[in-house]
């Protein structure tokens, strides 16, 4: 079966080589200045944006959205005591420990340290890297689209490929 | 919002699967995740209480295909049904691209289903989304029970249609699921309307199940085109 395109869509982003290596840069530079073992940006939605270090055996895709969902839920805790947000939340293990700290409202900045780090130095060095992220995010998020990086330039004309992706 | 990701070649969407409690929304992802091969989904996560009704959501990634190239990743998540955790509900339904509303199909539950259809409206409202313009598709589901009710009851219930103004949408589009009925018509009195499209399932034995999943994943991507 076919069917009609969808009456009109949700804003999308567009995420190009150049936007992926400036963000991973950013990660690149703030992992080893935090001593953490690894990095990731995650919009509002719990999408991955971008990922330095490793954690083992962990699903990726799955943390980052639940990170994400843990932070929203902390805003919204913050509303309630009449906080317009907490701009932090840490979870401290006793071999790994997370930080998520807010990234100009738009995405998550998630940090996984061990005992080579401690919560004050993530905390003295993500806050000049959530700025840099958030100026990177800015600029993505605010330009218009360019003909390589245009979601319905993409997709156009792909209808019977999607039809066809669905035949199963 | 959708991603599209030019450096790791990936399309991210995300649908919420929403609905009264106990209607079957958990179930729904637990027969996906069963189905599909394990290289193509990730865990299915649930932030449930100790009696399994969902707390905050039920997540699971699946990869559906490829499209030019892009390998398409769909983040289903489902809302808690109950009336009380509305915060939780809104909080997931922030930058979706669609929606499965998964409605109870037994007589006593008609409030209930009118209720959550409310209240996703609302929620959707409070972003400043519009139900009628996002990718949305209904699932009557348990049409095994003795106490379903038919299906054009359920239909004049919850999918009664909304106007259609626009003048060129003003046509009759058949419904590509159901042989004989349309999505967009005119009704007795002139008025057009359009109808979201909607399926039956039996989801604890799987019937119906990605015949939902792919229309609104279907009608996501050509929402991108």
């Amino acid at each position: 079966v076919t069917v009609a395109p969808a009456p009109g869509a949700q804003r999308q982003l567009a995420i190009t080589r150049e936007d992926s290596d400036a963000l991973t840069d950013r990660l690149d530079a703030y992992v080893p200045a935090a001593r953490a073992r690894a990095a990731l940006l995650v919009d509002r939605a719990g999408q991955l944006l971008a990922v330095t270090g490793t954690i083992e055996n962990v699903d990726i895709i799955t943390f980052a959205t639940l990170a994400s969902a843990d932070f929203n839920a902390n805003e919204q805790l913050a509303r309630l005591v009449g906080e317009t947000e907490f701009r932090t939340l840490l979870h401290r293990g006793e071999v790994l420990s997370v930080d998520l700290a807010d990234v100009a409202g738009r995405a998550v900045l998630i940090t996984v340290f061990d005992s080579s780090s401690t919560p004050g130095l993530v905390r003295y060095t993500a806050e000049p890297a959530a700025r840099e992220l958030a100026d990177v995010l800015g600029e993505m998020i605010e330009r218009k689209p360019r003909p390589d990086d245009d979601a319905h330039r993409l997709l156009a004309g792909a209808e019977e490929e999607i039809d066809k992706m669905f035949d199963w | 919002m959708s991603m599209i990701n030019y450096a790791s070649r990936e399309i991210n969407c995300k649908l919420v699967y929403y609905g009264p409690g106990l209607g079957g929304k958990t179930t729904n992802l637990e027969y996906v995740y069963g189905k599909v091969k394990p290289e193509t989904r990730g865990k299915l996560i649930s932030l449930a209480t100790e009696n399994e009704r969902t707390l905050f959501f039920d997540f699971l990634p699946v990869d559906l295909g490829t499209v030019r190239g892009f390998r398409t990743r769909f983040h289903l998540y489902t809302v808690p049904g109950q009336v009380y955790y509305n915060a939780s509900r809104k909080l997931i339904l922030k930058n979706v691209d669609g929606i499965v509303f998964v409605s109870d199909s037994q007589a006593e539950r008609l409030e209930a289903n009118q209720e959550s259809m409310q209240n996703l409206y609302d929620n959707l409202g409070e972003y400043g989304y519009d139900l009628t313009r996002i990718p949305f598709v209904i699932q009557y589901n348990k049409r095994d029970l003795p106490n379903a009710m038919p299906i054009p009851e359920l239909q004049s219930a919850l999918n009664p249609g909304w106007p259609v103004t626009e003048q060129a949408k003003q046509r009759v589009t058949p419904d590509p699921y159901h042989a004989g009925e349309n999505l967009v018509d005119q009704i007795p009195g002139g008025q057009w309307v359009e109808r979201t499209p909607h399926f039956e399932a039996v989801a604890i034995r799987g019937d119906g199940v990605f015949d939902t999943l792919k229309a609104v994943s279907k009608l996501v991507l050509k929402a991108l085109t």
